[in-house]
């Protein structure tokens, strides 16, 4: 039995003989060629030839996306037989896209869902062919018996016995028979559903096969019954599933329930402020490409509460609910790793992390760190460059002629200091001592402890304390004490707000020394500025008045008062520490000439050796005094 | 013939002041700076000057101290200690090691070259306390 399809003009109608037939297998490699060559377009007559009779011996199917692959074998032969009983010409399920309805399944479960309906396909089909064959061999047997009573028969008419016959056609040979036209058609095969269920239990899809030779089609309640055995109950499509149930609905895939996919978390994450690679010295250039040795850039500073990173908490996932009225569980979002190190505080919303003190940044070991003592191992020169620091530092090593140290804590010097400038807001110790080759620096806000200074620059708010300082400029508005060690003074020029104490003065050469108990230039720049800034303050309270008066804002006269009581407290500081000049005295064991000593605006030169001496200001006399 | 002369100062500007005074005279030459008492010894054997000058408030140990040692090891070496530290005690103790000068910082041309001059008419101490 052979048959032709619609538009290939090919024999499509399978039997268990076409199996291995070289004719056969062209089959699928004629529909991918079909597919490759532009479209299911109607073949050439030499193209029909070539199809059935010359196979290609291989087929580069890979080249193919997988719904553009031909439609399963045994699929497209039931399909041909369901068109071939219906008389209709289609040239459907020529491929696997032909039997998906609009929504298609993804393909992972697309490729699946075919093999599935293509093994159902072959069982329905070969259960068809097993009836067809069955029928056959039961007509055959029909015929073999009809032909064996038209010989007894014709035996008997040749005896003489009478019998009426019929002519019935049969491969071309006329067969007398009863009418046996009913056992031509197969015995009909009821309809049959195809329920394709995800391996998740997401979604439900069916295919419909058509009722051949009359079986009965499948039924809106069959659908139904198949739905409720397998405990779908969620999220039915009922329109699809009507659809099934008419003609139309026939070998399409066609989504007949669907839960609601569960919404998996977003993973929560850290939005860095600073980069990643600060903490090491890195090289910057400039526009024409010089880098600048004593500027390195590594050190960042940091003031308390800065927002180092941004957090970015994770986001919740939404449970879904599965075909059988199930919750699917999803993956929750992961809180992100916080680089969290040593000063690096969550805030109380738990949405940055921020500096816990003021210091320099940065970032090793995977985490954030603010630290406020940095310690150099070794020297500052070309491999640190200068450094400026928010809180302590640290230096073993040496501080190099042309390099400059800042931090705004204190600052604590294993080794030497040469031609450098030391600047710290609170104290400097230099353990080996500082010659400043004339440009040397140190300033502090508090007191700077230093083995020996020599040929250099000195500046401290509070007190300085040194083995012996020779030929160096010193302003100290706190006390003056060289009494370790050799305990010298010799040359430059020292003034201390609070006094001088040394073990010796000047030396035997007779090389002049500049001893002054007066306010300092730095003291008396901060005390100007700050009587500056109260009378803007005043002049800014007096306008704020005027203001409130006017019924504005008070919240920053409030500001404005604040700063003006601190101020005005520091201003009575310096003007106490300013009154203690008066009492301020030079205590030394040996003084050796020349000193131009100066003591609340009156001079005098110390011209001949002194033992144990105290040089003060006399208040009665207006006039230095020494005694011995 | 010319003196080759070890500079023994932290203070690169004593270095640089010496090296150009040292112009004045043919004589002298600067053989090598050392920065530091802890470096003179090797310094010493490594160069072989004719004479050292040594400064005495140093990084570490003092000048004094210093000489001192290369004394106790090159009793033939000259020493000349040139300082701001002018002093009864400094200067004997600079004596007492084996010191032949004492040069007081500042200083002139002449008087380190005078010095200097001095310093090589003396005989270093053969047993150097």
């Amino acid at each position: 039995m052979r048959s032709e399809g619609p538009d290939l003009n090919i024999e499509i109608e399978g039997n268990s003989e076409t199996e291995g037939d070289p004719k056969h297998e062209s089959f699928l490699f004629s529909l991918w060629r079909r597919v490759t060559a532009g479209g299911r377009t109607q073949p050439q007559d030499d193209e029909k030839e070539e199809l059935d009779y010359e196979p290609e011996p291989s087929a580069p199917s890979e080249q193919l996306t997988f719904e553009k692959s031909p439609a399963p074998e045994f699929l497209t032969r039931l399909y041909s037989l369901w068109q071939k009983e219906r008389k209709q010409e289609s040239n459907r399920m020529l491929l696997v896209e032909d039997l998906c309805s609009e929504s298609r399944p993804d393909l992972d479960l697309l490729k699946k869902f075919v093999s599935q309906i293509e093994m159902q396909a072959r069982i329905y089909v070969k259960k068809r062919e097993n009836l067809v064959k069955q029928n056959r061999e039961m007509i055959e047997k029909y015929l073999a018996r009809l032909e064996k009573e038209k010989d007894e028969a014709s035996v008997k008419t040749e005896q003489g016995t009478d019998t009426e016959m019929k002519s019935v056609p049969h491969d071309g040979v006329e067969i007398s028979a009863v009418d046996f036209t009913a056992l031509e058609v197969p015995p009909p095969m009821a309809g049959e559903i195809v329920m394709l269920i995800a391996p998740n239990w997401s979604e439900a899809w069916c295919m419909v096969f058509p009722a051949l030779s009359g079986g009965e089609p499948v039924s809106l309640d069959a659908v139904q019954k198949v739905l409720e055995t397998r405990g779908i109950t969620y999220g039915l499509i009922k329109e699809e599933i009507e659809k099934l149930a008419s003609t139309e609905g026939c070998f399409t895939l066609l989504p007949v329930a669907r839960g609601v996919a569960p919404v998996p978390g977003v993973d929560g994450k850290v939005i860095d402020r600073f980069p990643r690679s600060i903490g090491s010295p890195h090289f910057i250039e400039n526009s024409q490409g010089i880098v600048d040795f004593n500027n390195l850039n590594w050190l960042v500073p940091i003031e308390k509460n800065t927002v180092i990173c941004e957090i970015i908490p994770p986001i919740k996932g939404k449970m879904g609910i599965d075909i059988r009225n199930r919750p699917v569980k999803t993956r929750e979002g992961k809180k992100a790793y916080l680089p969290m190190g040593q000063n690096v505080v969550l805030n109380a919303e738990g949405t940055a992390l921020q500096a816990k003190v003021s210091g320099q940044i940065s970032f090793k070991s995977n985490k954030f760190q603010v630290t406020n003592a940095i310690i150099i191992p070794g020297n500052v020169d070309l491999s640190t460059g200068n450094l400026n620091v928010r809180g302590d530092l640290i230096i073993r090593g040496n501080v190099l002629a042309g390099f400059t140290v800042q931090a705004s804590g204190d600052i604590t010097i294993g080794g030497i200091v040469e031609g450098a400038q030391v600047s710290a807001g609170g104290s400097i110790i230099v353990n080996r001592g500082m010659n400043g080759n004339m440009v040397g620096n140190l300033v502090a806000r508090k007191d700077i402890h230093c083995k020996y200074m020599e040929n250099a620059s000195v500046q401290a708010d509070g007190d300085i304390y040194m083995d012996s300082i020779v030929n160096s400029e010193v302003f100290c508005n706190g006390r003056i004490i060289t009494r370790t060690g050799r305990g010298v003074i010799i040359g430059g020029k020292i003034v201390a707000m609070g006094g001088i104490e040394a073990k010796i003065i000047g030396n035997k050469t007779g090389r002049v020394t500049v001893l002054s108990i007066e306010a300092t230039p730095q003291f008396l720049q901060e005390k100007e500025m700050l009587e500056k800034e109260l009378n803007h303050l005043e002049h800014d309270l007096r306008k704020g008045e005027i203001a409130k008066s006017m019924g504005e804002t008070a919240l920053d006269m409030k500001i404005l008062q604040m700063k003006q009581r601190k101020q005005k407290q520091r201003l009575a500081e310096l003007e106490d520490q300013e009154a203690l000049i008066a009492r301020g005295q030079i205590i030394v064991d040996r003084l050796y000439p020349i000193v131009h000593v100066v003591l609340n605006g009156a001079a005098s030169t110390v011209l001949r050796q002194y033992d144990a001496c105290r040089i003060y200001f006399d208040a009665a006399d207006n006039n230095v005094k020494i005694i011995s | 013939m010319e003196k080759k002369i070890l500079v023994v100062d932290d203070s690169r500007f004593i270095f640089e002041e010496m090296k150009f005074k040292m112009k004045a005279s043919e004589e002298y030459k600067i053989a090598y700076y050392c920065s530091d008492g802890e470096g003179l010894l090797d310094a010493y054997e490594k160069y072989r000057p004719d004479l050292v000058t040594v400064d005495i408030v140093m990084p570490g140990i003092d000048g004094i101290e210093a000489s001192k040692r290369l004394l106790e090891k090159h009793p033939e070496a000259r020493v000349i200690i040139v300082t701001s530290m002018v002093f009864d005690d400094t200067m004997e103790e600079a004596e007492q090691i084996g010191a032949l000068g004492f040069l007081a910082k500042p200083f002139e041309t002449s008087d380190m070259i005078n010095i200097f001059d001095l310093a090589f008419k003396k005989q270093p101490l053969e047993n150097p306390v």
